[in-house]
């Protein structure tokens, strides 16, 4: 007798859950691992009680903390898959637990429908952890205080001012579903007492202890962005979850009443639920996101060489990919070489960023500055989006590498200090520690000893509105920098400006170069062979003849098919590469 | 119950009295003077200050100082790690008896087992009483950007400290320039950048949001000197621009395309140009009462012309006398020529004894926090002999303020790190003749190694200002009290 309903438990419960899990932990590491990298990217936890005490200034900041502890965990996607997964399931286990201490034997179909929305959700790169907790943990209070004895039920009342100082807007949701509870069992004082405790300490709160506007009070930690944008949705589990005492005493009973054998298709409803779930998530993937974030783990690991082969293999038309892949193209000498195999915008939006207040802007269009060796404006940006936007691992790295080429070592250590504090990060802090007060260990080292050395000689103004501007004088003081040429060169290009990649030539021999660039080497070769002005007297650098060539049979077939641009796009394919290609196809 | 809880705790405190060793009898002395962080030694310290507590940055495996009063008191202290942080009611003991007299710091270092003693160090405590209030911005030393800044209140006499304003509250608009009338919190205004903007005037404990730019003016009110009867305000009207630098260490360059004096009549609600450039020749910026009243001084540099270098632009020390019955300037004079120097001035700062004014003079502009260079100077208001201050550093010496007794100023200096501003109060004698400063002491002696922000404007005051989240967010949400224009 006891053995079927053993075996239709675990049917219905145990294997659900255990394939929702595993599901949730495979699909998040396997496919949309990027999540975890881009959120672990975007904040930086710190351990010490000063970080805590920063976040207890404000109602909701005690969750944001957590949020960040769980985030740093991400460091290791595999790890924040099994986090989020277990939160998932924990959520799903708790409201089915609800249902059942609330008279409702079989909850499932409820529980694993907002299981699986709240995965749904996750699934969106910017879906932050705070979320996902904070649901977790008002749902684990209102399990605590449907599982005590009516007199301690008094507590939560008296907690909640406590609740929404550490969980800020996500008490809300406590408040509510306790309100429902309360209501539907008759009982009127207990949640007029609630909302009068928490209204008292809102208004005490707002006008006499927070800093903060009366908006960001009632909404914290909450934001649109944090959910990644998708309102209806998450307002649909919130709500969904607010009357979850209402669906268990009310279950739809056409679900109920139907049957397959001996067995409620209710008790089955998990495995629909899943099966739906997996089509649905895998239509979720957003490969776009999936392939910038790749590149970007490429690029701050400073994996160039397998950077430029991934944006090859794989070929994008992302302006913050493309910028990251010239970028890399700079640092491994070979951006003016190959700057045409890649897809590139006249505009220069591919090769600068102008400054403006976008997060990924800010975030990255440092690192144009840094290739060319203006560390000065390399450092503000790091330092502008540290402000704007907090603490990040990369942000940081970036003010330290800075200041520890330009001999700021006090400033240098603070930093260390702080990326010290951070959880995953410590062996980064203690190799930046070595080079504290040791010119000579900055010198000598490839990094920092290059881009010290490549460091403005002249002093500007940096114009961060028009960044090819800064290409000039950073020219006039340091004829040689390797960077500055290559990007001068490709902006030149960019503007199809042949009569100044011509001039830039002897600098290029100055440079030490022994061969001229391909791409700039087809400019070149246009310009001589179109005679478009007297060409300067070289000492070494020759043009190769097979250029020559290989321009003449593109000026061939681009005759023959002038009249139908088209076709001359399609004949002349071979050449997509060519800045002869740019120049008349862009 | 109450009896075991009382016998654990003095289990507890007997264990850790255990555990704090000293050096009882036998030990070697080393000749070198040890290092402490901050450097608390040899200054001059207001009988009333917070407890300078510090460490000693000499490695070692226990620690005992010794402090004791040149007229009575002692105190004594045992550190495992090194850091001293002193009872607040003990301190006060040891300084209030010790008024006018050294207090000896004797610092002795334990290393593999053999206690060590330093050469003892001095603080003279003056009986002179510095104000009991210091506020100060807290920022990110950035550039153009910010979230968080806070107007703040730190106690001097203990560590306690509380915001006064923070621009969360608005929605992180900018607040900034507060100034108090004679450093006194009744009498407080500070500016609210952005949607909200407005200058916030604090009267009678009341606020109210007054926009003091009128269609006559080309720039808002920026810096902001109150007159000592509170009746008016002095503030420069500025258009500024700030860049950024390739290569300098000082990495931005704040400057004044054009600038120029107004003059706010708070009872009145006007606001009237300070009539002492017609011709618009020269740019007029940071304005300063004398004690008196009587005269308005200011830093003046020629107009800029339309390809001007910023490296040449030089301000002088001016002031205008002023009948504040009439509202009535005189001619302006030249008090300071700084550019025949090649330098340039700001922030002038008359002591409320009014014989001593102290500036800012550094290479050019009038933007001193970014210029390493910059240091402090005094004018002797009755002979105008200038002097370079004793209390300098070979990093940016810039804001400063005056405490009310004319003993005490409050400076922002950049030693620490060459990059964020800290607060340094020197003791000024009856010349003008600064100490050796001290850094503003923090309950953990660590605390400025490690501390990103910036402490931007320091001032002295002597009451608490008390400003509720609910007053500031109600102000703010209101229509600004328009000022009128005055041509007189």
């Amino acid at each position: 007798m006891n053995s079927v309903p053993k075996k239709t438990k675990a049917i219905t419960r145990f294997f659900p859950a255990v394939l929702l899990f595993l599901f949730a932990t495979v699909f998040l590491y396997r496919f949309t691992d990027y999540i975890f990298f881009y959120q672990e990217k975007s904040s930086l936890f710190q351990t010490g009680f000063s970080f805590l005490q920063q976040h207890l200034e404000r109602p909701g900041g005690f969750l944001e903390y957590l949020g960040k502890l769980q985030i740093a965990f991400y460091y290791y996607p595999l790890v924040g898959a099994l986090i989020v997964s277990t939160q998932i399931l924990l959520i799903v286990w708790l409201i089915s637990g609800i249902g059942k201490k609330l008279g409702a034997e079989n909850f499932l179909f409820a529980a694993f429908l907002m299981g699986a929305l709240l995965f749904y959700l996750q699934t969106n790169y910017q879906y932050q952890a705070i979320n996902n907790l904070g649901i977790l943990v008002q749902l684990l209070l209102f399990v605590g205080l449907i599982q005590s004895k009516p007199k301690s039920e008094w507590r939560v009342v008296i907690l909640l001012p406590v609740i929404y100082f550490l969980f800020g807007s996500f008490s809300i949701l406590l408040l509510g579903i306790t309100t429902v509870y309360f209501l539907l069992q008759k009982s009127w004082v207990k949640p007029a007492l609630s909302w009068f405790c928490f209204a008292v300490f809102f208004w005490i709160g707002k006008e006499f202890l927070f800093f903060y506007t009366t908006e960001s009070l009632l909404v914290f930690p909450f934001s649109v962005t944090t959910i990644g944008g998708q309102v209806v949705l998450f307002g649909l589990v919130i709500l969904l979850l607010l009357f979850v005492p209402v669906f268990v005493r009310f279950r739809i009973n056409l679900i109920e009443r139907i049957k397959i054998r001996q067995l409620k298709l209710a008790m089955f409803s998990p495995y629909l639920i899943l099966a739906l779930l997996a089509v649905v998530a895998f239509q979720n993937i957003d490969e776009k996101s999936k392939h910038y974030f790749h590149a970007e783990k490429l690029f701050y690991e400073q994996k160039y060489d397998e950077l430029i082969r991934y944006n090859y293999d794989d070929p994008t038309n992302n302006k913050l990919t493309l910028f990251l892949n010239n970028v890399a193209l700079a640092e491994t000498g070979r951006l003016a070489d190959s700057f045409f195999k890649f897809r590139q915008s006249d505009d220069g939006s591919t090769l600068f960023l102008k400054w403006q207040n976008v997060n990924q802007f800010i975030r990255l269009g440092g690192y144009y500055y840094y290739a060319i060796g203006v560390i000065n404006e390399a450092q503000r940006w790091a330092y502008e989006y540290k402000v704007i936007y907090g603490y990040t691992p990369e942000t940081l790295k970036m003010l330290i590498k800075t200041e520890l080429i330009k001999g700021n070592y006090r400033t240098a250590e603070k930093y260390i200090t702080i990326l010290d504090r951070s959880l995953f990060y410590k062996e980064d802090a203690r190799n930046f520690r070595k080079f504290l007060n040791d010119d000579a260990a900055v010198w000598s080292d490839e990094e920092l000893g290059k881009k010290k050395q490549q460091d403005s000689k002249l002093d500007f103004f940096v114009k961060s509105d028009m960044p090819w501007l800064n290409l000039l004088p950073v020219l006039d003081a340091d004829s040689n920098n390797p960077m500055a040429l290559q990007y001068e060169l490709s902006w030149l290009m960019l503007q199809k400006d042949m009569k100044g990649i011509v001039e830039l030539l002897p600098a290029l021999e100055n440079a030490g170069l022994k061969k001229i660039p391909k791409n700039v080497e087809e400019a070149v070769v246009t310009y001589k062979l179109l005679r478009v002005g007297e060409m300067p007297e070289l000492k070494q650098l020759q043009i190769d003849p097979e250029t020559e060539q290989r321009f003449q049979r593109y000026y061939q077939i681009y005759q023959q098919t002038r009249s139908n641009k088209r076709k001359a796009q399609i004949a002349l394919r071979e050449f997509a590469d060519t800045y002869w290609y740019y120049v008349f196809f862009n | 119950m109450s009896l075991r809880y009382h016998l654990i705790y003095f289990v507890g405190l007997l264990f850790l009295f255990s555990c704090v060793s000293k050096p009882n009898g036998e030990f070697s002395k080393n000749n070198n003077p040890v290092k402490i962080y901050p450097d608390y030694t040899e200054v001059i310290i207001p009988v009333n200050i917070a407890p300078l507590n510090f460490l000693v940055e000499e490695a070692g495996d226990a620690y005992y100082l010794s402090i004791s009063g040149e007229k009575a008191g002692s105190i004594a202290v045992s550190s495992r790690d090194g850091q001293f942080r002193f009872s607040e009611k003990k301190w006060k003991k040891l300084l209030g008896e010790n008024l006018g007299a050294k207090i000896s710091y004797q610092i002795s270092v334990k290393k593999e087992g053999k206690w060590i003693q330093y050469p003892a160090f001095n603080n003279t405590v003056s009986s002179e009483k510095v104000d009991p209030f210091l506020y100060y911005r807290l920022l990110y030393p950035g550039y153009e950007s910010w979230t968080e800044l806070s107007i703040v209140q730190r106690s001097l006499e203990n560590f306690k400290e509380k915001t006064v304003i923070q621009n969360n509250v608005v929605g992180q608009n900018c607040v900034n320039c507060h100034a108090f009338n004679n450093r006194n919190a009744d009498d407080f205004m500070f500016h609210m950048r952005g949607n909200l903007g407005g200058t916030y005037f604090v009267e009678d404990g009341d606020l109210k949001k007054v926009n003091l730019k009128t269609k006559e003016m080309n720039n808002g009110a920026v810096y902001p000197r109150w007159h000592p009867s509170g009746k008016y305000v002095a503030f420069s009207s500025n258009k500024v621009v700030q860049q950024f630098h390739a290569k300098e260490n000082k990495k931005i360059e704040v400057s004044d395309l054009n600038s120029s004096l107004v003059l706010y009549d708070v009872d009145e609600n006007e606001i009237m140009q300070v009539p002492v450039d017609s011709e618009k020749q020269f740019m007029d910026t940071y304005p300063e009462w004398s004690a008196d009243g009587r005269f308005l001084y200011f830093c003046r540099a020629a107009q800029i012309a339309e390809n001007y270098d910023y490296r040449d632009i030089k301000y002088d020390l001016y002031r205008v006398a002023f009948d504040p019955e009439q509202r009535k300037f005189s001619d302006p004079e030249l008090v300071f020529n700084a550019a025949t120097l090649g330098k340039s001035v700001s922030f002038p700062r008359i002591a409320p004894a009014g014989n001593v004014l102290i500036f800012t003079l550094h290479d050019y502009g009038c933007f001193s926090i970014w210029h390493k260079e910059a240091d402090l100077y005094s004018i002797d208001l009755w002979n105008l002999q200038v002097n370079k201050c004793g209390n300098n550093s070979d990093f940016t010496e810039s804001y400063h303020s005056w405490s009310s007794n004319s003993k005490w100023l409050v400076f922002s200096s950049k030693r620490g790190d060459g990059l964020t501003a800290r607060p340094y109060i020197s003791f000024v004698d009856e010349n003008g003749v600064t100490s050796k400063p001290f850094v503003l002491p923090q309950k953990d002696p660590g605390f400025y190694r490690e501390f990103v922000k910036t402490f931007n404007i320091p001032e002295f005051a002597i009451k608490d200002v008390d400003l509720a989240p609910g007053e500031i967010r109600e102000t703010a949400g209101k229509e600004a009290i328009q000022a009128q224009w005055a041509t007189n």
